[in-house]
């Protein structure tokens, strides 16, 4: 019961709101609050903090009230969340290290088609292959972007 | 200047060559992702928006426009053809339009969506052109306190217009404006919530969190949802409606595009409520109920052409008042900005030719839609066999390269990741991210107004029932949340969204 409680899916989304909430809170309180004719820099975060805050309350007071029907938390694939997530970043840091539109993109395109379903390996390397071409093109021959196209050796 | 003066000036602006590129561009982009499933035009906006900043500011949003826009007719032709609406707009589309050609009257559903939407499309910037000076006009007696309460009224009826819960919906937009604090305080000069990040001082940027919160939120929800891929296997038939078809439809279409006129202006409303409606009011009209659900031309004709109208006036409150009605404006508004036009009745004032640019660019937008729809049917329903995992590599990288070439800096790419995994996250507990970005985006408008308005009273609050036109906004506000907690409308809302 307890445990049914804790992983409802609502009352995970009000300590959500009630965590950020009370963060924004906090900080808000680090900057000047000032007046309400002359407000300082953590007056209009403090409110929406706090509104945060209250809305998170009322959610979890409700979820308790409603907590035999509750929503479970829904669960996740996590192969698809992941990869995704983790080829963005791939794509960042690559870029960012130097290794070229070309590459990056190649790679993003590569990890990206792996994190999916019915990854096959040969097609998924002509697409990723076929986008860096495609990228490089708009983005540096069109467009002129000022980004390098290969790795910088 | 006299109506005919400024339409002239604005069909002037929007039919240069380059602008007319533009316009090409963003339609047959918004139509093909109004085609394809699993992309909507938020995400492509946000995916695109960087190439726009290359260009100057009437190309840009002549040509976001016409993403919005076009999504639209594109969103029939998958509701029609494979009974898959491409956005929520559509919706009432697929219930006859798809029965329609499961009669083989494909062709035909198509054609009278895609002539309602642009006899819409016309009535609809014909009311944006009319209406607009009189919204402006009002908007200029507006100082900081009515500002203030409009912002409020705004972010009000898009938690009344959310899907699912309102107390949700409401703390979404509380959210994003706690996340519109983020950067250097204006009037103080303080840093706020940046952790020491020196890229942060001008906040987090409107293209990683709107691409992140849509376009990498959408990829992931495709991908764990794993959707069937559907073909079209029958014929179009023929494409023209015969005259007894024609004298059902055009009223229809007409009813349309009044509903949808009127109801796109309202904030938080739009284009999915528009159709809805329609839909139900041909029902009511129609001489025999029982022919909805097997393929009524009203039922494609009214709410094709109420969609369309609302897609062209959801421009009225953004232009003339500065106030988005919904996140897709929200991310127009974020365009304006970042090209230094700031949403507003001056904009109609200051830059005319933007304006009337804007407006013109869009019944030319509904011109080429027509001819570009009707020939390219067979191309568009081929696309839609086009295999998702050979559409999300391109989707991410697309988006990946928009986000990095705002300011070529990788610690954005970190942001998108963030806001992805942040929004993904949201959604799985049944939060919407569309409230999320417009409190993102009013959030540091409200808090200049907030302040104004409050400097002027010496911090009393009754500046805000003092005035009338701000008593007045804040009356409909009160009235916005007093409706939500009638027991009619919840259950109302409840049924929209199954």
């Amino acid at each position: 019961m307890v445990r049914a409680l804790l992983f409802s899916r609502d009352i995970v989304a009000a300590l959500l709101l009630l965590i950020v909430g009370t963060t924004v809170v906090v900080l808000s309180l680090h900057y000047q609050l000032g007046s309400p004719a002359q407000m300082g820099p953590g007056f209009f975060p403090l409110l929406a903090g706090g509104l945060i805050v209250v809305f998170g309350a009322v959610i979890a007071a409700r979820a308790l009230i409603a907590a035999p029907t509750a929503a479970p938390l829904p669960g996740f694939a996590a192969k698809p969340v992941l990869g995704t997530l983790a080829s963005i970043v791939l794509f960042g840091l690559v870029i960012g290290g130097g290794g070229g539109l070309a590459l990056s993109v190649f790679l993003l395109s590569l990890a990206a088609s792996a994190s999916g379903h019915d990854f096959r390996v040969l097609p998924s390397i002509v697409l990723a292959a076929a986008l860096a071409a495609v990228s490089v093109l708009i983005f540096v021959v069109g467009l002129r972007l000022p980004m390098p196209i290969l790795p910088a050796l | 200047m006299d109506f005919a003066s400024t339409i002239g000036l604005g069909l002037a602006a929007a039919a240069t060559p380059e602008n007319l590129l533009y316009c090409l561009f963003g339609v047959v982009i918004g139509t093909l992702i109004g085609v394809l499933p699993g992309i909507g035009p938020l995400a492509t906006m946000a995916m695109l928006m960087p190439a726009t900043f290359a260009l100057p500011p009437l190309g840009a949003l002549v040509m976001l426009a016409g993403i919005f826009y076009g999504s639209q007719y594109g969103g029939s032709t998958t509701a029609i053809l494979l009974n898959i609406p491409g956005e929520g707009a559509s919706v009432p589309t697929a219930l006859d339009g798809y029965q329609m050609a499961r009669k083989g009257l494909a062709g035909v559903a198509l054609t009278t969506a895609a002539v309602s939407s642009f006899v819409a499309g016309t009535i609809g910037t014909l009311a944006l052109a009319l209406l607009s000076p009189l919204f402006a006009a009002i908007a200029l007696q507006f100082g900081a306190a009515e500002y203030f309460m409009l912002m409020v009224l705004g972010l009000m009826a898009a938690i009344a217009m959310a899907h699912g819960s309102v107390l949700k919906a409401a703390a979404m937009v509380v959210l994003g404006i706690a996340l519109g604090c983020v950067g250097v305080d204006v009037n103080s000069g303080v840093y706020r919530f940046t952790f020491g990040q020196t890229n942060l001082a001008e906040g987090l940027g409107v293209v990683a969190v709107a691409a992140g919160l849509f376009g990498i939120v959408e990829v992931i929800r495709n991908l764990e949802e794993h959707t069937r891929q559907t073909s079209y296997g029958g014929s179009l038939g023929r494409l023209w409606p015969n005259r007894r078809e024609v004298r059902r439809a055009l009223p229809a279409a007409l009813r349309g595009s009044a509903i949808g006129t009127l109801l796109g202006i309202l904030p938080g409303s739009g284009a999915t409520m528009a159709a809805f409606t329609s839909y139900t009011i041909e029902k009511k009209a129609a001489r025999d109920e029982s022919e909805f659900g097997r393929g009524a031309i009203e039922g494609v004709a009214g709410p094709e052409a109420a969609n369309n109208a609302a897609a062209q006036t959801t421009f009225i409150p953004l232009l003339t008042l500065g106030l988005p009605g919904n996140a897709i404006m929200a991310i127009m508004m974020g365009a304006m900005l970042i090209h230094g036009v700031v949403p507003g009745p001056n904009v109609l004032v200051e830059q005319p030719v933007i304006f009337w640019g804007l407006i013109a660019s869009m019944w030319i937008g509904n011109v080429i839609l027509i001819f570009l729809n009707i020939p390219l049917v067979r191309l568009w329903v081929w696309l839609i066999t086009l295999p998702y995992r050979f559409l999300f590599p391109a989707i991410l990288t697309f988006t990946c390269i928009g986000v990095y070439s705002v300011n070529n800096e990788p610690a954005d790419i970190a942001l998108l990741a963030a806001f992805g995994a942040g929004g993904w996250l949201l959604v799985k507990l049944e939060f919407e991210p569309a409230p999320l970005l417009l409190g993102f985006i009013l959030g540091p408008m409200m808090e200049e107004y907030l302040r104004r308005a409050l400097l002027l009273s010496h911090g009393s609050p009754d500046i805000f029932v003092e005035r009338p036109i701000s008593l007045a906004l804040l009356a409909l506000a009160v009235l916005v949340v007093a409706l939500l907690s009638l027991p009619v409308i919840r259950r109302g809302r409840e049924q929209l969204r199954d």
